[in-house]
């Protein structure tokens, strides 16, 4: 039993709960991410000091979110223990769904009208979807993922394994855990080793290439003095490095510590942590102080000779490069339907003149075009939904854990929230420009009132007073109209007036409207087929005004030419 | 963390060539992280110390609890501190005691266990075992720190009630026919004044009451030294029962020492096996006394001695003899009787001391020894296990 000064006793924690277990996770795989995209940046500002164009911003966003799904990929399959196969068919897809990552999400670099160009492209040459600037990002990619993963798994497999816990004789597993080929045969050691040199390693490729990226390589001189800003990834990549390589140690004790079965105080953790940041800030502090800028004799003969030394290699290291280069090219050149081509990243290439809308009678036949340009699209959305559905099936667990927290579901009620409102706010904004639009139109021109109703739909009474309305429409189109202030017996006159031939069917519709509109007087269906005789008479007595006064416009018209 | 110096090699090359500022950063970074790893660790280790909190001595079948407090003494705190106390394995399975503490500066951490006491001895505690480290894995440094504290685990004393020796076996203030002695504190009753007795015993109440003079009449007692003498000669056990009446034997002298110091005898006690206080081939003598510190003194003694290669135990008889006073008793508690200690002991009763001997490992008949003994007028017993003390209960 173990305890403490404090009034509470130290309590004896041998596992962590699940809230700090997720935090070192998430910590943890924050951490190696960052790691790995630092080292991109300064990859990406070696390659763009040499080959300018170099995508580094989208590169590195790109790494950071690769060595997460690195991480969680790689988890995932451990805690799943599939298969060879399943393991196999759950690389391909997340490959392939990582390289058309690779290949669309650099558009958002490059922009939109470059993909439209580019996909006009892929129509004509469909192995230009393959650029060498392509290649040359996934191969990128696919060494920041192993590298992710690679620390993601060492870190892991330092932690206690359930079969390097000391088993009790009366435990039913005794035999079976007792004869385990692996227990007890976890090697931390060569685990914490091989994380050391990778990160030792990249430090000093990423110091080697940040020096290098602000050298002239022709001359071998600086081309100016660095950038406050080019240490900075540096700088952080060897301080998320050593919080890494301290909570390896922690891990690597823990687990030590939980085999041999020893008590662990609860607040190690806790302490731990507080310890190594008060360590760093000192350390930091105490380096800001320290002089950076030297003139003493015997620094300056080794930096001499080291830089003549280094001269010496850089030549060397050129001298290959442009070696692998060239057989590179010549390699490439092989599957090249244009020889001429030369490996450049995607952003400096030139941008293609687009295809003529008419087929060219001198090229292949228009239906093979299409035909091809048909199969690569359908080839590349089948293939790439297909690895999307399963890349996105294989981490259902990881949307549903999103899901579940806190921050998401704030996030999903507030979206939801919006998006109510957005719509009742639309409903009323759609009902206020119809009301609006209503008022607007009636106020230019009456609304022929229950014209859009059908005859079959209508009732007794509704018939009666259409076809009155109707009289009214067809007699306001000849000129014809009822003022607004005239009662319909008011207006009777006038339309009598006007359709000498059938005065008597026009006040038969008035009087029947009238009946119908203002009385509750019954109105059964041999009132409205008397109506409906008066209104085709009314009808073809308007008809025959209306050409009877075309006659006599027509006649107006032709005295008057003569 | 390896390959340290090898990469602060690489980048001081780096940044020679170079002559940036954030790769002297590093440099200096990772350098006082080297240097602050190991002085912190050496500075917090010097500076740690340790007290143990516990009962010296245990009863046989007690359960004893050690508190091992450690305190950090530094103003530096400490990430993480392994301990690992060892204990006697004879009083705890696993034999030792571990804990992961991790202390602030100036703190103190306390670690626990018990101690099932169920074999006589001495034992020490500790070392207590102490690993401090950084908290990248570049130094660590273990210390072992050793207080000599020790435990001492009484033999298990079996309740006696009655000697039964003979009568005229004079252990310390008790009656006995001849009144030579009186006790004054231990009045039997009144008599009428005879011519010679003392005026300071007479009753003065009683005298007035009857109209006589009346004097006090005291038990008769005497107050003899009762010395225990306890032979652990490991030549004269037998090698199949050298532990087990070795241990019958100190249970003996224990359990008669509890009851003489209960009845508020004088008692000594004389050894010739080895004490590790007192050293390799020195008899153990502890001169008559009563009271408790005796009684604590005689079982320190007894929870600490072992059996060794010692001088005969004749000869200690004899220089024994000389440190007790006439009238005294002498109880001898030995594996067998050869004829050396026969003789010895013959010469104890002549010169005026009341021995009792007591076998553990007889290696001859026990009848003819006690009727060679009984012509002696020396009482003879034999304790072959534990539950022949009864005859003593």
């Amino acid at each position: 039993m173990i305890s403490g000064d404090s009034p509470q006793p130290n309590t004896l924690n041998l596992g962590a709960s699940s809230t700090q277990m997720i935090i070192e996770e998430l910590v943890q795989s924050l951490a190696i991410a960052g790691m790995v995209t630092c080292i991109s940046l300064a990859v990406g500002f070696f390659i763009d000091s040499i080959m300018s164009g170099w995508p580094v911003r989208f590169m590195s966003i790109f790494v950071f979110f690769i060595a997460l799904e690195s991480i969680y990929a790689e988890r995932l399959l451990q805690l799943r223990e599939v298969g060879q196969r399943d393991a196999t068919r759950f690389r391909i897809v997340e490959w392939i769904v990582i390289l058309l990552a690779l290949r669309f999400g650099i558009y958002f670099s490059l922009g939109w009208e470059r993909l439209l160009t580019d996909a006009a492209m892929w129509n004509k040459d469909a192995a230009s979807f393959f650029s060498p600037g392509f290649q040359m990002s996934a191969l990128f990619t696919l060494v920041y993922w192993w590298l992710a993963r690679y620390m993601s798994k060492s870190i892991q497999e330092l932690k206690s394994d359930r079969a390097e816990l000391p088993v009790r004789v009366t435990d039913p597993d005794f035999y079976l855990r007792s004869t385990l080929p692996r227990k007890g045969r976890v090697d931390r050691l060569s685990r914490i080793q091989g994380f050391t040199t990778v990160f030792f390693l990249g430090g000093v490729l990423m110091i080697a290439l940040a020096g290098l990226s602000q050298m002239d390589v022709r001359y071998l001189e600086f081309k100016s003095l660095p950038s406050p800003k080019v240490g900075v990834n540096i700088l952080v990549y060897f301080l998320l490095g050593l919080l890494l390589v301290s909570q390896i140690h922690y891990t690597t004790l823990k687990a030590l510590w939980t085999i041999q079965g020893i008590p662990i105080t609860s607040r190690l953790g806790r302490r731990w942590v507080a310890s190594l940041i008060a360590f760093l800030v000192i350390a930091g502090i105490l380096a800001r102080l320290m002089p950076v800028d030297y003139s003493v004799g015997i620094i300056s003969i080794i930096s001499t000779v080291v830089r003549w030394v280094a001269y010496a290699v850089l030549y060397a290291i050129y001298l290959i490069i442009a070696g692998v280069t060239y057989l590179f090219m010549w390699v490439v050149s092989f599957f090249k339907s244009t020889p001429t081509q030369t490996m450049i990243p995607p952003t400096p290439m030139p941008t293609p003149e687009p295809p003529p809308l008419t087929a060219d009678p001198t090229q292949t036949a228009s239906w093979v075009q299409i035909a091809k340009s048909l199969f690569f699209w359908v080839l590349l959305v089948g293939v790439g939904g297909y690895a999307l559905l399963h890349f996105l099936n294989d981490r259902m667990d990881l949307f549903r854990r999103l899901r579940a927290l806190r921050l998401f579901r704030w996030l999903a009620s507030f979206l939801s929230g919006l998006g109510r409102r957005t719509a009742d706010l639309w409903r009323v904004l759609q009902r206020t420009v119809r009301k609006q639009a209503d008022a607007l139109a009636s106020a230019v021109k009456p609304k022929p009132r229950m014209r859009a109703a059908k005859w079959k739909e209508m009732s007794e009474r509704e018939r009666l007073r259409f076809l009155y309305l109707a009289l009214l429409e067809s007699a306001r189109e000849q000129g014809i109209a009822r003022p607004d202030a005239a009662t319909p017996f008011e207006f009777e006159p006038e339309l009598a007036a006007a359709l000498t031939d059938a005065a008597g069917p026009a006040a038969n519709l008035t009087r029947g409207f009238v009946l119908a509109r203002y009385t509750e007087h019954p109105v059964d269906s041999s009132l409205v087929e008397a109506a409906r005789m008066d209104w085709s008479a009314a009808k073809r007595a308007l008809n025959a005004r209306k050409r009877r006064l075309a006659e006599q416009r027509a006649l107006d018209a032709e005295t008057q030419k003569r | 963390m390896p390959n340290l110096l090898l990469f602060l090699l690489g980048v001081l090359l780096f940044a020679a060539f170079f002559r940036y500022d954030f790769i002297f950063y590093v440099l200096y970074v990772f350098f006082f992280i080297y240097i602050g790893a190991r002085f912190w660790v050496r500075a917090v280790v010097k500076r740690i110390q340790i007290e143990r909190q516990y009962e010296p001595r245990a009863l046989h079948g007690e359960k004893q609890v050690v508190t091992v407090k450690v305190h950090n003494r530094s103003w530096l705190p400490i990430p993480y501190m392994r301990l690992h106390e060892s204990a006697p394995i004879q009083l705890k399975m696993p034999n030792f005691e571990r804990a992961v503490v991790s202390l602030r500066a100036r703190e103190s951490a306390e670690l626990s266990y018990t101690l099932d006491c169920r074999q006589r001895g001495y034992y020490e505690l500790g070392p207590l075992t102490l690993e401090v480290g950084d908290l990248f894995g570049i130094y660590r440094e273990e210390r072992q720190i050793t207080t000599g504290d020790h435990i001492a685990v009484y033999p298990r004393i079996v309740p006696l009630q009655d000697l039964r020796l003979p009568a005229q076996t004079p252990y310390g203030t008790i009656k006995r026919p001849q009144s030579l002695m009186q006790d004054p504190s231990r009045m039997m009753g009144v008599c009428p004044y005879q011519s010679g007795d003392s005026m300071r015993h007479i009753h003065w109440k009683m005298t007035a009451s009857s109209g006589q003079l009346q004097v006090k009449r005291f038990e008769p007692a005497i107050s003899i030294e009762a010395q225990l003498y306890l032979n652990l000669n490991r030549s004269e056990y037998t090698t199949q029962r050298a532990s087990q009446a070795s241990e019958l034997a100190i249970v003996t002298t224990a359990s008669f020492v509890s009851l003489l110091t209960a009845q508020r005898q004088t008692v000594g006690f004389t050894s010739n096996g080895y004490d590790p206080l007192v050293g390799e081939h020195k008899a153990v003598h502890l001169p008559s006394a009563r009271g408790e510190a005796q009684q604590t003194a005689i079982l320190d003694i007894l929870a600490r001695i072992q059996l060794t290669e010692a001088a005969p135990f004749e000869e200690l008889l004899r220089r024994a003899r000389l440190n007790l006073r006439w009238g005294g008793t002498s109880v001898v508690i030995t594996p067998h009787a050869s004829d050396a200690l026969v003789d010895t002991l013959l010469l104890l009763k002549r010169s005026g001391l009341n021995v009792v001997l007591i076998l553990v490992d007889p290696q001859s008949t026990f009848t003819v020894i006690v009727r060679r003994m009984e012509q002696a007028g020396i009482q003879a017993f034999q304790v072959w296990q534990e539950r022949d003390l009864d005859i003593w209960r």
